[in-house]
């Protein structure tokens, strides 16, 4: 692993504006704000957040499919927004993405062969005789589809099928980055395990750097190196996988992975909730102070003025709360009456 | 491409109404094609769509054996300008909604795609074409450029293609945010790409039942163009034409009101039945268009 970030992201925003009815203001949404980050080759990174949140935003931005209002990515020492359109096309086929729904994800009037293909075709790769049918049929093989399916339309499948499907379509092209947006909480919960592992073969195949965007800690424990956790356009905490399960500094964090059931019926009956009152907040009207404020247990009367930063609480853990309410007890322990 | 053909007898067979409606359609189409050969034109004559004349009394003569559909006023053979007529029908049901659906494409499409200004002033552009009437638009057209049959074909299509661009736009609009679209954006993709394989495919259907559907509305709005006298030079073979020669003769005479039956309800039976074709085929076409009926 070289020590260059494959991906860096820097003061990301991204600020919708909203007009409330007819002659009503504008109101803007800030979906990301000021979220910074960079991701090692061949690492994986997850994203995690409740819906709205704006970690699809996010996602959205790394892949230059908006635009920023405010920021910087780099891939590969390149910032995406500063490069004219022919070179960004050209860049995109290091940069891929797979998608929450496997089924407004694969265009229903193609076939899975057309469908596969068609990266090699924009991108001339392959272009041997021959080759892009070998191609094709390597792609069919790792992703797990069968040969006789290339003439079948995507209606023809299932969730899991289709998102093989669409995995075959985000490495047709030996991608460096692949940004995969919910890959698997459209689908059952047999067929994500499948799904899961085969990212993770697929990231040894290939040699794959993740972005992983998902609202499932269960999902995100198996397959990440670091995690970040958004709230409100925000990053509140962001650590290696390990630290952040065993010793969460956010309370937000806390509340979150108390939500994670845990694989053992004997710890489970004894695993206490810690429950958030009241909804996610309008982003049109975020709290002041700290976003999280007016759902935290340990909110303090600074945490109503004073906006967190994203601060380094422990080695390689940055945490937005400066109150810090878990600097002498362990938490997961805490979390366990015994 | 067999299977395909096969899959849309099975589909046609499965709906008697559509069969109908590809009945009539293959009739006259059956007709146009064969007219040299069930309706041949005289030897001397300079254009086969000019229909013979048996002299020249005003009043119309019944069927007969020598004029099978009997003559108009002025003695125009009924059954000659019928059948060269279908050709003429066809050939502005195509001619317009294959122009209109052009034009109605690039305008919807490029106005749903890019958005903002494009969209904004494409959109107001097809809203002031759709404030006037069809009718009365088409006939200012007509007249501004001179009665002819391609006159009549162009001003039906500059009245037709606004309900193209404004369906098309709507679906382009839905269609462009979904995640296939957006996959394709990442893989790379030309908007050219974008827009021909990815958008237009998965909107152009809708767009296809509603232009088989206005086949049959177009050669009705010809016809009228034609019946006010804005169409083809008289004796030209045109079934609104031959309407329009019926004209003085829709009463009948005195005490016998069917006297001259057969000068309207000739030409008119065959544009009913012309539309009604259409129509039933629309239906058709859009169950074997859609992948998903398979």
């Amino acid at each position: 692993m070289s020590n260059q970030p494959i991906l860096e992201v820097k003061g990301l925003k991204k600020h919708f504006s909203v007009k409330k009815g007819m002659f009503g203001a504008q109101g803007v949404v800030r979906a990301v704000d000021g979220v910074s980050f960079s991701v090692m080759p061949q690492e994986s990174f997850a994203v995690v957040g409740e819906s709205g949140c704006g970690k699809t935003t996010l996602g959205r931005l790394i892949l230059a499919l908006e635009t920023a209002t405010e920021g910087s990515v780099a891939f590969e020492g390149r910032d995406l927004y500063k490069l004219s359109n022919a070179e960004l096309r050209k860049t995109r086929r290091d940069l891929q993405v797979i998608f929450q729904d496997p089924y407004s994800s694969l265009n229903p009037r193609m076939t899975v062969q057309q469908i596969i293909e068609e990266p090699l075709i924009i991108h001339d790769a392959y272009s041997g005789p021959g080759q892009r049918a070998k191609r094709i049929d390597y792609l069919l093989d790792v992703c797990g589809i069968s040969q006789s399916h290339l003439t079948r339309f995507p209606h023809e499948f299932s969730g899991g099928q289709r998102q093989r499907v669409g995995i075959a379509r985000a490495l047709a092209l030996n991608p460096k980055l692949v940004v995969a947006d919910e890959p698997v909480s459209a689908l059952d919960v047999s067929i994500q395990a499948q799904i899961l592992n085969l990212l993770k073969d697929l990231q040894r195949e290939f040699k794959l750097t993740y972005v992983f965007i998902s609202h499932d800690f269960s999902v995100v424990r198996h397959l990440c190196d670091r995690i970040a956790v958004m709230y409100l356009g925000k990053v509140v905490e962001l650590a290696k996988s390990e630290t952040l399960f065993d010793d969460p500094q956010h309370p937000y964090t806390e509340a979150l992975l108390s939500a994670v059931p845990i694989p053992d019926p004997s710890i489970e009956k004894r695993r206490k909730r810690i429950l958030l009152s009241g909804d996610v907040p309008s982003p049109l009207k975020p709290p002041s102070g700290c976003h999280f404020h007016p759902r935290c247990r340990y909110a303090q009367d600074s945490c109503r003025t004073t906006p967190p930063s994203l601060e380094e609480s422990k080695t390689a853990h940055w945490t937005a709360c400066p109150i810090n309410p878990f600097k002498e007890k362990p938490s997961q322990a805490a979390l366990i009456e015994i | 491409m067999k299977d395909k053909i096969r899959h849309a007898w099975k589909l046609l067979r499965r709906r008697p109404a559509s069969l109908v409606g590809f009945g009539l359609i293959a009739f006259f189409f059956a007709v146009a094609a064969a007219a040299p050969l069930i309706a041949p034109p005289e030897k001397n004559s300079r254009d086969a769509y000019l229909i013979p004349q048996d002299g020249y009394s005003p009043d119309p003569v019944r069927p007969s054996a020598k004029h099978l559909f009997g003559t108009t006023e002025q003695q125009y053979d009924l059954y000659y300008g019928m059948v060269w007529g279908t050709r003429t029908a066809f050939r502005v049901a195509v001619v317009v909604v294959a122009s209109s659906l052009t034009v109605g494409i690039l305008i919807g499409g490029a106005a749903g795609f890019y958005g903002g200004w494009v969209d904004e002033l494409m959109m107001r552009f097809t809203d002031i074409v759709l404030a006037f009437p069809d009718l009365i638009l088409a006939v200012v057209i007509v007249t501004v450029t001179k009665p002819s049959l391609s006159n009549v074909m162009l001003s039906v299509a500059a009245v037709s293609w606004p309900s193209y661009a404004r369906l098309l736009r709507g679906d382009v609009l839905s269609i462009k945010e979904r995640d296939f679209v957006s996959a394709a954006r990442a893989l790379g993709a030309s908007d050219f790409r974008i827009l021909s394989r990815h958008i237009i495919p998965n909107c152009i259907y809708p767009l296809l039942v509603v232009a088989s559907l206005s086949m049959g509305r177009i050669v009705i709005t010809a016809a009228a163009l034609s019946f006010l006298g804005l169409g083809a030079p008289v004796g030209y073979a045109d079934w609104g034409q031959l309407i329009s020669l019926s004209r003085n003769w829709l009463l009948g005479s005195n005490g016998n009101p069917f006297e001259y039956w057969h000068t309207v309800f000739i030409p008119g039976f065959a544009i009913f039945f012309f539309v009604l074709g259409w129509n039933l085929l629309g239906d058709a076409v859009r169950d074997i268009l859609d992948p998903r009926q398979k």
